[in-house]
């Protein structure tokens, strides 16, 4: 049970206020209850405290009267002038109601004048005063009053009380005045600010409902304030539709850039892909002398080998098993030939880009072997200085080849124009510091400068009297297709290095 | 019996002999006064006080003595005679009246002025009155003061006789009481002459009333006198603390500058002033 009614507690603070009484009403029995007790405490205490005032005043009154009529009586009572003090003690006695008794004694207490108004046993509240007449320090008599206070507290506490009521009747109606108005002024503008604010939140629009235009100033401010934060939120909300609004139109352009671009990017790729292509055709076409060479020397060879065959047989004399040798050298020259076509014809065909994990090494080792011819032609050692193990990278492997191609043919030539002796041409697979693959193809050639080595990437651009100048700008835009990067280096003296990296597979 | 009364008669003879004396000598000192009975409480209480110190010094007992004032003189001489006050201050006429009633009654002291026991009484007339003697004065009305009164009646009335004049010569004469009655009546016009003593003439001639000097004579001061049958003890140390009385302040308020002895027969002249009234009024 005791759970149940703490989830209903905790889970709706709304249903809890609805015990609690409103503010105004709060405040209109507190006042009430204090006014009461504050009345009930008065009016106990303030007859007495009246009463007691009185009585101090009455006191210092009647011993100033009491002194009046000593200072009167002084001269009459040190002669003890009977029928003058007899006049002292009635005028004194007759401008006093209060008095009801009134003595004159000489010093040794006889009585030289008496007045009383009713019978002893009949005064019921009686106060008592008397004044000793002294002259020059010798007392001469004594003067009393006796003095009726019955009537006076009597009519005091009925003045107290017709008081209390007054000011306790005052008291309850400026309680209900300052509640009616607390209710108005305050309450009742706070609950229509709490409306407004409820309608704000749950419906994200303000309600209409204006303050009375006698709501305190404050809470009229404070409205205004709800009234600036409503619009506020209003303009927000309007704002974050229109950002979305926003978002999704750029989302949908964006889509469409995206798209073209990877038309575009297609597009690139294809054309890049057709120049690789052209370049490998280029290449082959300046190559194509050398590579006729080299198929020719098998070729010969077969030629001889079957010549041979054929004479043998003629003679007649010669049996099978003797030409199987010969055979065989046929064989493996018209094999070696074809691997030289095959490789002429894998790089030169125009096969779509495939990106594949790539032994870069073996790559390497394939390109150069159509390197060979012309490494002789212009009497340059090519050297290969591979590292082992060497990871594997992502990319094209002919598109590899091209650019290693490329760069040693560049090599080569460049050490054969400017007449570099010895000829060093040296191909380097590294791994760098950042884990990826690096290619370098240094050479030898003298006095190359880091700017002009800069321009030969230039397209369009060449020193060579063949070719289309297209070489190392089609090896930059290959590599970076790959995802790396392609650089010349040189110490200024006798060694030129282009390298290029391919990040690992 | 006599065990019983022996032992009484002891019993109240050490109570008497070994309890000390604490109640103390009450005396009362008897005036009268035709002033303002509280400023003669005034003027006289304080050389009371310091006569009560002095007294209960000489005496050896605590003196205490209450002031009682009358408003005539016969009232205060008839307290003294009866014995209802101890003491009293009389003028020489009222003295002298007491002393015939009750001879047994003695002077204690006389008031001094200047040492002296003798004080002027002047006759005194309006300061532009042609009157320039005493025989001018016939045939005009005067001012008497009290008909008890030393100067207020007796010494004027024989000064008055001794020069001529007798009642009958008088257009009229009046007793107004007072000594200072006297004067403001002569100056304002209403008599021609009147009788008053010296001090009061001065006072009212310094406040500005326009009166003139006629004919001065002499009267005795006042006694300070005991009742018929005082403790003759007592009396004397009353006596000698009166003529001890040197306290300023005191004679101040008293208007006296103290006091010297005094016999009975000081009063003779006055005495004799008195017997022989009766020939003014021929």
């Amino acid at each position: 049970m005791p759970l149940s009614t703490n989830r209903q507690g905790s889970t709706d603070p709304g249903r809890r206020n609805h015990g609690r009484w409103p503010l105004w009403r709060q405040i209109a029995v507190v006042l009430s209850v204090s006014v009461f007790a504050v009345s009930v405490l008065v009016g106990g205490l303030a007859p007495h405290i009246e009463k007691e005032h009185l009585s101090t005043t009455f006191h210092r009154n009647a011993e100033r009267a009491t002194a009046l009529v000593s200072a009167t009586a002084v001269d009459a009572v040190i002669v003890e002038d009977l029928p003058a003090l007899q006049t002292v003690v009635e005028q004194s006695a007759a401008v006093d109601d209060d008095i009801a008794a009134l003595k004159i004694t000489n010093a040794d207490g006889y009585v030289l004048a008496a007045w009383s108004r009713k019978a002893a046993t009949e005064r019921t509240d009686l106060i008592t005063t008397s004044h000793e007449i002294v002259v020059a320090g010798q007392a001469f008599g004594t003067v009393m009053i006796e003095w009726d206070t019955e009537t006076m507290f009597r009519d005091a506490e009925d003045h107290v009380r017709t008081q209390i009521f007054f000011v306790v009747a005052s008291m309850l109606g400026m309680t209900a005045i300052f509640t009616l108005f607390g209710h108005l002024l305050v309450t009742a503008s706070i609950g229509k600010i709490d409306r407004r604010l409820r309608r704000l939140m749950t419906e994200k629009k303000l309600g209409e409902e204006n303050l009375p235009r006698y709501a305190a100033r404050e809470l009229l401010d404070l409205s205004l304030s709800v009234t600036k934060l409503a619009k506020a939120w209003e303009a927000l909300e309007e704002a974050k539709s229109d950002l979305e609004r926003r978002v999704e139109e750029r989302t949908a352009e964006l889509k469409n850039e995206i798209t073209e671009r990877k038309r575009t990017d297609e597009k690139t790729l294809h054309l890049q892909e057709e120049l690789a292509h052209v370049d490998r055709l280029s290449v082959m076409g300046e190559m194509a002398a050398g590579l006729a060479h080299e198929i020719n020397q098998p070729l010969a060879a077969v030629v001889n080998f079957a010549q041979g065959c054929v004479h043998r047989l003629r003679s007649g004399k010669t049996k099978p098993g003797e030409l199987l040798d010969a055979l065989e050298q046929i064989s493996v020259q018209a094999g070696r030939a074809g691997e030289i076509i095959h490789r002429i014809r894998g790089f030169i065909g125009k096969e779509e880009p495939r990106m594949t994990s790539v032994d870069v090494n073996a790559a390497i080792r394939e390109a150069t072997g159509l390197l060979e011819f012309e490494a002789r032609e212009h009497a340059v050692t090519l050297n290969v200085d591979l590292a082992n193990p060497l990871p594997k990278v992502k990319g094209n492997t002919i598109q590899i080849q091209q650019v290693v191609l490329n760069l040693a043919r560049n090599g080569m030539e460049a050490m054969s124009e400017n007449g570099s002796t010895p000829r060093l041409l040296t191909i380097r697979s590294s791994v760098t510091k950042s884990g990826a693959v690096e290619i370098a193809v240094h050479d030898n050639q003298y006095g190359a400068s880091t700017e002009s080595l800069e321009l030969m990437f230039e397209s369009f651009l060449t020193t060579k009297t063949g070719g289309l100048g297209l070489g190392l700008s089609i090896c930059r835009s290959i590599v970076e297709s790959h995802g790396g990067r392609l650089w010349v280096t040189t110490d200024g003296v006798n060694d030129t290095a282009f390298r290029f990296t391919l990040p690992v597979a | 019996m006599r065990l019983l009364l022996f032992v009484t008669v002891l019993v109240l003879f050490s109570s008497g002999a070994f309890l000390p004396a604490t109640a103390d000598v009450a005396l009362k000192f008897g005036i009268y006064t035709a002033d303002k009975p509280s400023d003669v409480v005034k003027q006289f209480r304080p050389i009371l006080d310091v006569l009560e110190k002095k007294a209960s010094e000489i005496f050896g007992e605590p003196v205490r003595i209450r002031l009682k004032v009358t408003k005539t003189y016969w009232e205060g001489v008839d307290l003294l005679i009866k014995g209802k006050v101890d003491l009293a201050r009389f003028g020489p006429a009222s003295y002298i009246a007491a002393k015939e009633k009750a001879p047994d009654i003695t002077i204690l002291a006389l008031e001094s002025n200047k040492g002296r026991k003798s004080f002027l009484g002047l006759i005194c007339v309006h300061a532009d009155s042609p009157i320039r003697s005493v025989r001018d004065l016939k045939g005009k009305t005067f001012a008497f003061g009290n008909e008890r009164s030393t100067i207020g009646r007796y010494l004027s009335q024989l000064y008055l006789s001794d020069h001529g004049v007798r009642a009958s010569d008088l257009a009229g004469y009046e007793y107004l009481g007072r000594h200072d009655t006297v004067g403001m009546a002569v100056a304002a016009g209403k008599f021609a002459a009147g009788a008053l003593k010296e001090s009061t003439f001065k006072k009212l001639v310094a406040k500005g009333h326009p009166l003139r000097e006629l004919a001065r004579f002499p009267n005795v001061t006042k006694p300070w006198i005991a009742r018929t049958g005082f403790p003759e003890k007592l009396a004397n140390a009353l006596r000698e603390a009166l003529l001890a009385i040197r306290d300023p302040k005191a004679l101040k308020a008293l208007g006296k500058d103290g006091f010297v002895e005094g016999r009975d027969g000081d009063y003779a002249g006055i005495r004799k002033a008195i017997r022989d009234n009766a020939a003014f009024h021929k």
